[in-house]
């Protein structure tokens, strides 16, 4: 059973969250609306507040985070206290090169604790899907990050904080910029998209941050910024992942900001009310310059708020179906 | 039953490429070896009067072939036993039709002194099953920095030198050890592969590492090693075997190279026929291997390779492993597939399949690899050992956990359909099952 069968229960509800793949429109559209659940919009002083409940008042959920991590696992921290779980984070370093625990007998010790529902990040592709396969009944898990496979709460906030905004997704025109070889935030986002109805997805870069066969994803690849901003309505800033690259896969960091970085005359291509996103955290001067990082159409701080209730609502939705399906 | 003991196999098929034979006929064994194959099929009651203590095989509808000769299997023994040993192995290949086995160097301790291929070849002959031939280490300690003692290992019996899968990161050094290896007449196995290309990757760098976001190996991998072997292979004069290729191009560059006059063979491993990117399972670790799964049109020109006899042999690339090393985040699994099993029959519906004609398909797994690695194996011709197999050629079976004989359980073959099974097997005139 593929990682996008595994999450769906036989009925076809959403039991863990692992990839994007295999999500129909209306899985995407339920997260949405369930976080609008969690988020107030006070117009008057224009700030979003989040909505605190005890839905999951008796569950323990685990952080594991096999990668380091402060802002995603901070925000699913709060997420999940939000909901009334109780919170445990793990911050382990792992290695296959290290004779340490297997990632499976670290999730069956944590099963021996009671714990209810996992968080997962791990560098390698396929580590919350594995986990997934061999938890109990009446635990979920939620891919927090997979390699570079998928990173499918972030692609859920990104779309929410889109909708907010500009909601016809079918008539969109959105770019995404930077290390999309390396990035499991693209895929998602991708993916996401896709299955909302977006038809003009661009991917801009050097071939060297590109992954091959891109097109038969039905996304187009450009090298320069001029070309794929033009006439854009979002522009989606991806961080260069320094940590994640083997060697040089672009000059100096000047060539890179001048070539690809994001700063008002290269925003001049896009829409007059084009809007800006980057799942953080940010490195300014190099994907994006601090006029635009902080300008209006910057929807980068809101994303952060975002990202707390859109993890609430996945971790509630999975939580819930997974107790359903299991009795 | 012993040595001394006749055999007659009556009424089958005898298959022998390398006579290139295909007809009813009887065969008759004595003191190990072949002793007649009598194609006048009215002769039987005289020959079972001659030999009138000999054990009577009826082999009636079935094929009767020559012991499969496998250039590339790995029996774990010795350094990892915990997976397979030498004589679960060797019993399994022989269960499946495999009678003469050519084993990597790179064991543990590796294959680089007379007394280890020597250990090696006494273990299979107390389990009485496959032939072993190890394969001796062409760098010292498989490290790819300096010369093995080729000479030395050569004397002892090894059948050729290879550096296994590991890097050769000195081209200084493979050059020196083509070199060498070519005054002594000792055939070098290559695996071609750049290092660096390969990295850490561990899929096909194309759809299926864009989509799943699994670090990749790109065809240039394969294709820049190739052209480095070949440019060596031509300036030493060395006989050569590419062991393991699995890409479109490198079917054309070794073509060309054969064409012009390098003494330079080639195999492919039976996975890369029968699958390509596309058949594997999402984050399936029974579908890790390497070289990677390419594309269907890589799968198809691979293919075309063993038609038109480009590609010599198909072996096994047999590799059990025990569960915890497949069980963990695809990249962090181990390479391999246990493999023995499904050679016979997958080589049977790739004949069928892709009408390659039975005598030439067999002939990948019988004399042409034995050609390869220079042994008296492979055929079925009076005064050669008596290593045969009779075929089921029309039984449909499923090979499951329980059935596979191997210790290595990892197949993503499991619960597939099979045609064709090894009933009987005989090496050295001596039935073993």
């Amino acid at each position: 059973m593929s990682d996008a069968q595994l999450q769906l229960t036989p009925q076809g509800k959403l039991q863990h969250f692992l990839t994007i793949d295999g999500l129909s429109k209306q899985h995407l559209i339920d997260i949405m609306d369930t976080a609008k659940q969690y988020i107030q919009f006070d117009q008057k002083k224009n700030k979003s507040k989040l909505i605190k409940t005890d839905t999951l008042r008796d569950k323990t959920v685990v952080n594991l985070f096999f990668e380091p991590s402060t802002r995603t696992r901070t925000t699913f921290e709060i997420a999940a206290k939000h909901l009334g779980a109780d919170v445990i984070n793990l911050n382990v370093a792992r290695s296959s090169a290290s004779k340490g625990e297997t990632l499976l007998d670290t999730i069956h010790n944590l099963e021996a604790m009671h714990a209810d529902q996992f968080v997962i990040r791990d560098s390698n592709a396929g580590a919350a899907y594995f986990a997934a396969q061999h938890v109990e009944d009446h635990v979920s898990v939620l891919n927090a990050g997979d390699g570079r496979h998928a990173h499918p709460t972030q692609a859920m906030l990104d779309m929410f904080t889109i909708r907010e905004h500009k909601p016809n997704f079918e008539d969109l025109s959105v770019a995404i910029v930077g290390d999309i070889l390396h990035s499991r935030v693209a895929r998602s986002q991708i993916g996401a998209l896709k299955t909302l109805g977006t038809k003009d997805i661009r991917v801009i870069g050097p071939n060297t941050l590109l992954p091959t066969e891109i097109d038969a994803l039905g996304v187009k690849s450009f090298n320069s910024m001029q070309e794929g901003l033009e006439g854009t309505d979002l522009v989606m800033m991806l961080r260069l992942q320094r940590e994640r690259m083997e060697g040089q896969l672009f000059a100096s960091d000047r060539e890179y900001f001048n070539a690809f970085g994001l700063n008002h005359s290269k925003m001049q291509y896009a829409k007059d009310d084009a809007l800006v996103l980057h799942p953080g955290p940010i490195n300014r001067g190099l994907e994006i310059s601090s006029d635009i990082a902080d300008s209006q159409r910057s929807l980068i701080l809101p994303q952060v708020t975002n990202g707390i209730a859109v993890r609430m609502a996945i971790m509630q939705i999975t939580q819930t179906h997974r107790a359903e399906a299991n009795g | 039953m012993n040595m001394e003991q006749t055999l007659i196999i009556s009424n089958g098929t005898l298959i022998d490429p390398n006579s290139q034979t295909q007809c009813t006929a009887h065969i008759v064994i004595a003191d190990g070896k072949f002793l007649h194959i009598e194609k006048n099929i009215n002769e039987l009651s005289s020959l079972e009067k001659k030999f009138e203590n000999a054990l009577k095989i009826d082999a009636q509808d079935k094929l009767v072939m020559p012991g499969l000769v496998d250039l590339r299997a790995r029996f774990r023994e010795p350094g990892e036993e915990y997976k397979a040993t030498i004589a679960s192995e060797s019993y399994a290949a022989a269960k499946a039709g495999i009678t003469s086995v050519c084993i990597p160097p790179d064991t543990d301790p590796i294959i680089d002194k007379p007394s280890v291929a020597n250990t090696i070849v006494e273990k299979s002959r107390l389990a009485n099953a496959a032939k072993v031939y190890p394969l001796a280490a062409l760098s010292h300690q498989l490290e790819g920095g300096k010369l093995g003692d080729i000479w030395t290992m050569a004397s002892a019996g090894c059948v050729g030198v290879s550096n296994a899968k590991r890097p050769i990161t000195s081209v200084l050094m493979q050059r020196r050890a083509m070199q060498y290896a070519a005054s002594f007449d000792i055939t070098v196995h290559l695996y071609p592969q750049d290092h660096e290309l390969l990295g850490n990757g561990c899929v096909h760098e194309g759809l299926t590492s864009t989509r799943l976001g699994l670090p990749a190996i790109p065809s240039a991998a394969e294709i820049v090693g190739l052209a480095r072997d070949i440019a060596l292979i031509e300036t030493t004069g060395v006989t050569a075997h590419i062991m393991g290729i699995s890409c479109a191009r490198s079917v054309e560059m070794i073509a060309q190279a054969q064409q012009n006059g390098l003494d330079i063979t080639a195999d492919v491993d039976i996975h890369h026929l029968l699958m390509n990117e596309n058949d594997m399972r999402d984050f399936d670790s029974n579908f890790h291997i390497q070289p990677p799964l390419r594309t269907a049109n890589d799968q198809q020109a691979l293919i075309e390779g063993i038609k038109s006899g480009v590609i010599q042999a198909v072996c096994s690339d047999h590799q059990p492993h025990d569960d915890d090393s497949k069980l963990a985040p695809f990249s962090e699994t181990e390479p391999g597939i246990s493999s023995l099993e499904i050679l016979l029959p997958s080589i049977l519906s790739i004949s069928q399949k892709h009408e390659i004609n039975l005598l030439d398909a067999i002939a990948s797994i019988t004399n042409k690899p034995a050609k390869i690695a220079r042994l008296e194996a492979g055929n079925i011709t009076p005064n050669q050992p008596a290593d045969c197999i009779i075929v089921d050629p029309n039984e449909n079976w499923k090979l499951t956990n329980d059935n596979i004989n191997s210790s290595g359980k990892n197949s993503p073959y499991i619960q597939q359909s099979l045609t064709g099974r090894c009933e009987k097997t005989i090496i050295n005139g001596l039935l073993i099952n």
